[in-house]
């Protein structure tokens, strides 16, 4: 697969007034080809000083930086045509109307007029698109972000915290949205805080902490890598069941819906050590952490200050 | 074919940067609120302007004789009385007297009441136009570029032309061009309800060439303040990332130097006090050169100044090279900061 974001060792430090802030602290990430990527982390762990990196917008101390296969701040300008991206706080004169705002965005790009009016479609907005910016709600406003990102009919996507704001039916239809886009074979990076949403949509994931990468790749690997040989186990008799896997020496405990058993090697290990006994399980189902749960245990539950 | 390429995105930056100049609110308040002034300072003059004709022309020069006759009662009044004047000077004498009377010669104009001439006080009300545009061009300049940073808009325009110094210098372009124009559009129309007013109301005179030249001259120096100013705005606002940045920087300038400066110049007796303040030279700019009078060194007394007062002026080139060392000075820090600056 061919990297379309390469990340390494990125270092950032910000001073200012108030000291100095390590943001970055050596990061890597790589985004391939055509995948939904997560990038997930605790605010103020360098999610948005590195898509702001990407973008240009911050310049990093040391490190490498490659999008679309060209560096990154040098060659920017070549390949921003290609990018689409939406970061922390993106915000519009509430003046102007969400129409007038993206005929803007697109005579910067010279892009046709009428494809305006397809991102207004395709982001929801087309009964809106008349009234003023200050009339949207948060929902609204972070849907313009989103149509200003896909004007260019980008290859690359970079979205920052795009369900911000967002009530359940919107994050559902920016879910949608998003498996649209990535559809096309457009790739996405996608920060977001709503871990359930990263786990549905995204193919791989990065995750970030005190500026450093803990943890990447297939969101199953990621998954399944903090999985900790945990079944839970039907079967008729759960008494001798449960006996049998614990001589057996597993860990066992009775649950509202089966046994818990852990500490086995595979499902195979319990099927063969109840059926030595005549007992024949009705379901072994390996109970594999979400991305919640991996987040919070990866990253030690903490949330740093921004 | 990259040159080609450069050449259409800064033209569609333009464009965009035009059309969001004239959508503005800010453009259509200030613009309202100059042509709103200018029209009141025509109608006041209209109001005030009365037409000269052979009756008050009869009438002030009837008023000229009569003011002559009381003058020369008197000062000969006076030569009789022998008594010396309130400064300590010795009473005048009868010749003294009649050679007064004699040089008492004002204009019979003055004495007609007010007619606006256009050849006459067009110029003046140029400078009155200089200081509303520049006032225009600075608050316009500041808000266009400062709301940009205030909101967010910026990091959003940077992330689809990152070239940061060419996505300022276009909207800097924008901006000059959008002001340029209205500036144009503002002066020929007042110059042009101006001499109608004279038509109606004063004397229009005629046309000259060489009065339209001198016209048109200072309408160009008016335009090129309004652009210098507006430049200064928009780059102080980008310095600061705020159209408050700017507009802080104006008022805080106008109330510490022009303002209190004036005043401790002032009780202090500091010779040609006029050289520390930025707008003698603005004013210097558009009346081509500002004379003063140092009017401390040759006080007044009964039959005019006790000595020739010293004069000094602010010449042209001067405010130019200041003006221009100024606005020089604001937009390298904006370009520099912009370079240099994390935009988080």
């Amino acid at each position: 697969m061919v990297a379309v974001i390469e990340v390494d060792g990125l270092r950032k430090t910000y001073r200012g007034r108030r000291g100095v802030r390590r943001a970055l602290d050596g990061f890597d990430m790589a985004v391939e080809a055509g995948e939904v990527h997560g990038f997930l982390g605790p605010n103020g762990s360098g999610k948005t000083t590195t898509l702001r990196t990407l973008v240009g917008l911050v310049r990093a101390d040391e490190g490498r930086l490659r999008i679309l296969g060209r560096p990154v701040p040098a060659a920017l300008p070549q390949v921003a045509d290609r990018i689409g991206a939406i970061v922390e706080g993106t915000q519009f004169f509430p003046n102007f109307t969400g129409r007038h705002t993206l005929e803007l965005l697109a005579t910067i790009g010279r892009l046709p007029r009428g494809r305006v009016g397809e991102v207004l479609d395709i982001v929801g907005l087309t009964d809106r698109a008349d009234d003023r910016i200050r009339a949207y709600s948060l929902g609204m406003r972070q849907r313009l972000a989103v149509g200003a990102a896909l004007l260019k009919t980008p290859d690359l996507l970079i979205l920052d915290e795009p369900a911000n704001g967002l009530d359940p039916a919107g994050i559902r239809e920016m879910r949608d949205l998003m498996r649209g886009v990535a559809a096309t074979g457009t790739t996405v990076l996608l920060s977001s805080h709503i871990l359930s949403e990263v786990q549905q949509i995204c193919d791989r994931v990065t995750i970030i902490a005190r500026g450093r990468r803990i943890a990447s790749g297939p969101v199953t690997d990621v998954l399944t890598a903090k999985h900790n040989g945990e079944y839970r186990v039907g079967v008729r008799d759960q008494q001798r069941a449960a006996a049998v896997l614990a001589s057996a020496g597993a860990t066992v405990r009775q649950a509202a819906d089966g046994l818990i058993a852990s500490g086995v090697p595979d499902p195979e290990w319990i099927s063969s050590t109840l059926g030595r006994h005549q007992l024949w399980a009705t379901e072994i189902v390996a109970l594999t952490p979400d991305l919640e749960t991996v987040f919070l245990d990866l990253t030690d539950g903490t949330q740093e200050a921004p | 074919m990259n040159q080609l390429i450069l050449g259409r995105d800064a033209s569609a930056l333009l464009r965009a940067e035009w059309r969001r100049l004239f959508t503005r609110r800010v453009t259509a308040v200030m613009m309202a609120v100059t042509i709103l002034t200018l029209t009141l300072a025509g109608l006041a003059v209209a109001a005030h302007s009365h037409p000269h004709t052979p009756a008050t022309l009869a009438h002030a020069q009837a008023f000229i004789a009569g003011q002559r006759a009381q003058n020369l009662d008197q000062c000969l009044a006076d030569a009789r009385s022998g008594l010396a004047g309130p400064d300590g000077e010795p009473a005048p004498t009868q010749a003294q007297c009649q050679r007064q009377a004699q040089l008492f010669q004002p204009s019979v104009e003055e004495f007609q009441g007010y007619q606006f001439t256009f050849g006459r006080d067009m110029s003046t009300l140029l400078v009155l136009l200089g200081g509303l545009l520049a006032l225009f061009g600075f608050v316009v300049g500041a808000s266009f570029v400062g709301v940009e940073w205030s909101t967010g808009g910026m990091a959003t325009v940077l992330v689809w032309r990152p070239r940061r110094v060419r996505l300022l210098a276009g909207k800097l372009v924008a901006l000059l061009l959008g002001v340029l124009t209205l500036g144009t559009v503002s002066s020929i129309a007042f110059t042009g309800a101006m001499w109608a007013v004279a038509r109606t109301r004063g004397d229009g005179g005629h046309l000259t060439r060489g009065l339209l030249t001198s016209l048109a001259l200072r309408d160009v120096r008016v335009l090129a303040l309004t652009l210098a100013c507006a430049a200064a705005g928009f780059a102080v606002a980008s310095y600061g990332r705020h159209t408050a940045a700017a507009l802080g920087t104006a008022i805080g300038y106008v109330v510490v130097v022009e303002v209190t400066l004036r005043i401790a110049l002032s009780a202090a007796h500091i010779a040609r006090p006029q050289r520390f303040f930025l707008t003698s030279y603005m004013l210097a700019w558009l009346n081509n050169t500002m004379t003063y009078t140092e009017q401390a060194a040759c006080p007044e007394s009964r039959f005019g100044p006790r000595c020739q007062p010293t004069t000094w002026s602010i010449g042209t080139g001067h405010s130019a090279m200041l003006i221009s060392a100024i606005l020089a000075a604001t937009l390298v820090a904006a370009v520099i900061a912009l370079r240099r600056r994390d935009i988080t």
